[in-house]
């Protein structure tokens, strides 16, 4: 994943001003749009929230509930059935549409929660530039060296099952690339002028990150966290498998772990075990794309200036 | 080769829990005091749905305390006393018993405090992970809430034994002498005051239970001692404290070439034991001449093999990496 | 790997003065110097998450059997848990340093034996899967970089994509399920459904042991190269078009060479020095892949032993399991930043 490079600002005719905070969006998205993969990228992801969303409306409780279900139990798919059955004789597309509401959920929560972390440790870090600076890369530098799924099993063993725990251990396992991303572009931005000019004006340090560096590196954190989604989404999948997650409720990694555990995998049920996986496949290319393309387009705006 | 045994029960805890001398322990709900709640969640219970649907049929639905594996102490309710899955009969009982039914679904206590209960499951055991969903909406149908927790084992034990929890998952398997697991539901189990020392399971306690508990210990006529522990079972049936969901199938596979004489039990044995499972199995089974020495050897030599593989590969590698930093050196002389 | 790991580059240093001899010294003293601090700050991390857990070893020892207030404090302070947070961890480093890892009361095993029992298995797996991933990574990167925008290029890029995008373990039971299981598409079971050796087989050295072994491994391995070959290709592949523009090639050329022996005499080796540090670099990903392979084809190593303790939980073991994987990337990254400064004249001579 590279960074945004951002040219040194050039000697202007015209008193430079701060760059404005408002990206050109109808310019950017159309960059975006013109790219095939950054179309099929788009597309996905609104395709899953989409899906994600409105699920309630045609997915009934009794389609998700055990004791109510008629299916025949672990069948192939067939008639009424598109994608199979599960052991309880539920409609394995209905669970799977189902399951992308948590693990979107999950994936999204867990990467705001990386967003919030790396990006204020990258700012910090970036913006003061002596020992607290030193001393938060050396921290950043030791984390990465940390190996993401052991340290992952480790907290949410310890904080318990659940949503919230596998929420956590994402989070402290992927502030790193972010953190590390937004001190390079705070480094960046700080050389620039404008920031000497604001510190010449009196800005205080808390003014001049909030309102000078951080619009400027609003973009690349946004390129960051659309595939940090991605991979944070692959993250919960395979916490979740590992029996991390809250046993009652439904996403792609419960699935995949109920038909481990229920002994799919030599029952041949491959119907049960193949769907999940796709799912995942298909939102985790679709973000990668986007973000790749929207990395594309940002590099295209910043050329064009 | 497979050997089919039947060895252990599921059951659900249930009751208010105290300590050995009547101090009220722990935060269970205090509703489920009520045995008319108690009745009406087993009567809401479809147990042959879970042993199909759960355990793929690979089980026996639960009725007394003790298995049907051992068929002298095996007991079963008469048609007047069974509680067989009936939630209409549930939904009256616990409509004329003065738990209305609130707006939300879930039923309200004369008092005000809503039917809801913690369902304490174990974390690691996907049979429990399995049954949670059913029992949750079963008991949503029957206006009751449950709040599925999932516990490590240590935990769940910690919290059983403080008397912090309304309702648990719990499992137990027993040899042919059930004085063990019959002493587990007399009163001399429950804890102290502070809630240490005791072994007991959903701290039940009845006088009339005790006593029989101490009778059956001295009966030797197999028939009376039979007798007395199906009252003792029957008692515990009504009480509704632990409810017995099934029977579990214990799989165990054995090969035949290398193990004989492993000991298997038989439905109409006219002996005493006619279920053998866990160390009686074993009792006279014996390795197939020359088996044990060879795999024993088998598996000393497999960790040496690795050790000197790797050896082997980390030679090569690093030679290989030597040969190829000092060609290097010449490199510039060869081109 | 689905964990997001950043590949730490090593930045060109600073100029350094004195003979190379001595600079080599000065530079292996510092990432030594850094490697130990690494482990220490390792091991306060270990001790502050798993002293976080509520649990209480002693009452898991004495589960079900009558014991009094009196016996479980004295328990306690044999085991040391009466003593104050410092001192617990002064004994903890102690003997982590010494081998000690704890006792596992699971198993009823020292932590160490579990884990010195499961680590060969693992070495193993990841040692074959990550020689068969750059092997195949770098083939077809180098040639995907050497032309790019090119057929083989676009599509290596595809699929490279497509294979990071998959979970790991996803990958496995596919395979395990078509190929393993012989319910799919009547595919018979070519190769096993788990586990790394059939019981009752010869052990040692024996040829049949040895290929039992293999065939054991084939799925396995192929999962992970899957998953792990595409970064491979990924950075080979950069490393190529960043040499394509160098000016030394268009000597090699105007030197009348052909451009397969450009490619594999010049640019090749010059590509080769930040792979070679970043393949080291990524073996932290590739334990998490390996975790989840070996869980799904019960391959009895560190990850499957992780995955156990994991669901019991197991304390001591998870802890031991975490120490050791902790340990093993501070080791690779050492390795990985003297093997740069050892390979690139560049680095050394500033």
């Amino acid at each position: 994943m590279s960074a945004t490079q951002e040219r040194p600002a050039g000697p202007t005719p015209v008193e430079e001003k701060a760059p404005s905070r408002l990206v050109p969006v109808g310019r950017f998205v159309l960059t975006l749009l013109r790219m095939p993969s950054g179309l099929f990228g788009v597309v996905v992801m609104l395709g899953f929230v989409v899906m994600a969303l409105t699920a309630p409306l045609y997915i009934h409780p009794d389609d998700l509930s055990v004791t109510q279900a008629t299916g025949p139990l672990l069948a192939p798919p067939q008639h009424g059935y598109p994608l199979g059955t599960d052991p309880a004789g539920r409609s394995v597309l209905l669970l799977v549409i189902w399951g992308s509401r948590t693990s979107l959920a999950i994936g999204v929560m867990a990467t705001l929660l990386t967003m919030v972390l790396g990006a204020t440790i990258g700012l910090v870090a970036g913006h003061y530039q002596g020992r607290t600076g030193r001393l938060l890369m050396h921290v950043t530098d030791w984390f990465i060296a940390l190996p993401g799924l052991p340290l992952a099993i480790a907290l949410a063993a310890v904080l318990g099952q659940g949503a919230a725990s596998i929420t956590i251990a994402i989070a402290v396992t992927s502030w790193t690339g972010t953190a590390r991303l937004v001190r390079a572009q705070t480094l960046a931005v700080g050389a620039r002028p404008f920031i000497e000019r604001a510190r010449a004006l009196g800005a205080t340090d808390t003014q001049l990150i909030t309102r000078q560096v951080l619009p400027n590196v609003m973009p690349l954190i946004l390129v960051s966290s659309t595939l940090t989604v991605a991979s944070a989404i692959l993250a919960e999948a395979t916490l979740t498998f590992l029996g991390l997650g809250d046993p009652t409720s439904v996403s792609w990694g419960s699935l995949l772990n109920n038909a481990f555990m229920q002994g799919a995998v030599t029952a041949g049920a491959w119907w049960y075990l193949i769907p999940p996986g796709i799912a995942i496949l298909i939102i985790v290319l679709g973000f990668t794309l986007v973000g790749r393309a929207v990395e594309h387009a940002l590099n295209a705006r910043v050329q064009s200036r | 080769m497979v050997v089919m045994q039947v060895r252990a029960h599921h059951e659900v805890d249930l009751v208010g829990p105290c300590a050995r001398g009547g101090k009220p322990l722990g935060t269970g709900n205090p509703i489920l005091k009520d045995s008319r709640v108690r009745q009406a969640i087993a009567l809401g219970i479809n147990r042959p749905e879970l042993v199909q649907k759960v355990l793929g049929g690979n089980g026996i639905v639960g009725a007394g305390y003790l298995p049907p594996g051992y068929p002298q102490f095996f007991w079963k309710p008469s048609a007047s006393e069974a509680l067989n899955y009936d939630p209409t009969r549930a939904k009256q009982m616990l409509d004329q018993a003065g738990y209305k039914m609130g707006s939300n679904g879930v039923r309200v206590a004369p008092d005000g405090k809503p039917l809801e209960f913690r369902l304490g499951i174990h974390s690691d055991d996907a049979t429990d992970a399995a049954i949670a969903p059913y029992l949750k909406e079963w008991m949503s149908a029957i206006g009751i809430k449950l709040d599925v927790n999932a516990m490590s084992f240590d935990q769940l034990n910690n919290n059983l034994a403080k008397g912090d929890w309304d309702i648990l998952m719990d499992g137990w398997s027993t040899g042919p002498d059930p004085t063990y697991l019959l002493s587990i539901q007399t009163c001399g189990t429950l804890p102290e005051d502070n809630g240490s020392n005791g072994n007991t399971d959903a701290f039940f306690c009845d006088k009339k239970y005790d006593k029989l508990f101490a009778q059956q210990q001295t009966q030797f006529d197999a028939q009376q001692r039979a007798a007395t522990i199906a009252k003792m079972q029957s008692i515990l049936y009504a009480g509704n404290a632990d409810l017995i969901l099934f029977y579990k199938n214990g799989l165990d596979a054995l090969r035949t070439d290398q193990v004989t004489d492993y000991l298997q039990g038989t439905k109409a044995a006219n002996g005493f034991y006619p279920l053998q499972h866990g160390f009686t199995s074993w009792w006279k089974a014996a390795p197939v001449a020359g088996a044990a020495t060879a795999s024993e050897k088998a598996s000393q030599q497999s960790s040496d093999a690795f050790k000197w593989i790797g050896l082997g590969v980390l030679v090569v590698l690093v030679v290989g990496g030597a040969v190829f930093l000092l060609r290097r050196r010449t490199a510039a002389e060869r081109e | 790997m689905s964990l997001v790991v950043q590949p730490e580059v090593p930045t060109v240093s600073g100029p350094e003065e004195g003979p190379e001899r001595s600079d080599f010294w000065v530079y292996l003293a510092r990432k030594v110097g850094a490697a130990i601090v690494s482990f220490i700050m390792l091991l306060v991390v270990g001790f502050i998450i798993f002293s976080l857990m509520p649990s209480d070893p002693v009452s898991a020892l004495t589960r079900g059997r009558p014991t009094s207030d009196a016996q479980m404090n004295h328990l306690r302070s044999e085991l040391g848990l009466d003593k104050p947070l410092w001192e617990r961890f002064l004994t903890f480093v102690g003997h982590t340093l010494s081998g000690n890892l704890g006792y596992s009361y699971e198993y009823h095993q020292p932590v160490s034996t579990l884990i010195a029992d499961r680590l060969w298995p693992t070495l193993l797996l990841m040692g074959s899967s990550t020689l068969i991933s750059i092997w195949l990574g770098m083939w077809l990167g180098i040639r995907a970089g050497w032309h790019p925008g090119s057929a083989l290029d676009r599509s290596a890029s595809a699929v490279s994509l497509a294979l990071w995008s998959v979970p790991t373990f996803w990958l496995g039971l596919i395979l395990l399920v078509v190929f393993g299981s012989g319910t799919v598409a009547g595919i018979p079971a070519i190769f096993p459904a788990g586990g790394m050796q059939t019981h009752g087989t010869a052990g040692g050295l024996a040829l049949s042991h040895i290929t039992d072994v293999a065939w054991h491994l084939v799925l396995p391995c192929l999962t992970l190269v899957a998953v792990i070959f595409a970064q491979y290709v990924t950075i080979m592949r950069s490393s190529i078009i960043d040499e394509r523009g160098n000016p030394y090639l268009l000597t090699a050329r105007a030197k009348g060479l052909r451009d397969e022996v450009v490619r594999r005499r010049h640019a090749v080796p010059n590509a080769l020095l930040p792979s070679v540090t970043v393949i080291f670099l990524q073996i932290g990903g590739m334990i998490g892949g390996a975790i989840t392979v070996e869980v799904v084809y019960s391959w009895p190593g560190l990850g499957y032993l992780t995955f156990t303790a994991l669901r019991i939980p197991d304390l001591q073991l998870l802890e031991g399991t975490f120490i050791v994987f902790s340990a093993a990337v501070i080791v690779c990254n050492l390795i990985a930043d003297l093997l740069y400064r050892a390979l690139d004249p560049r680095v050394r001579r500033q």
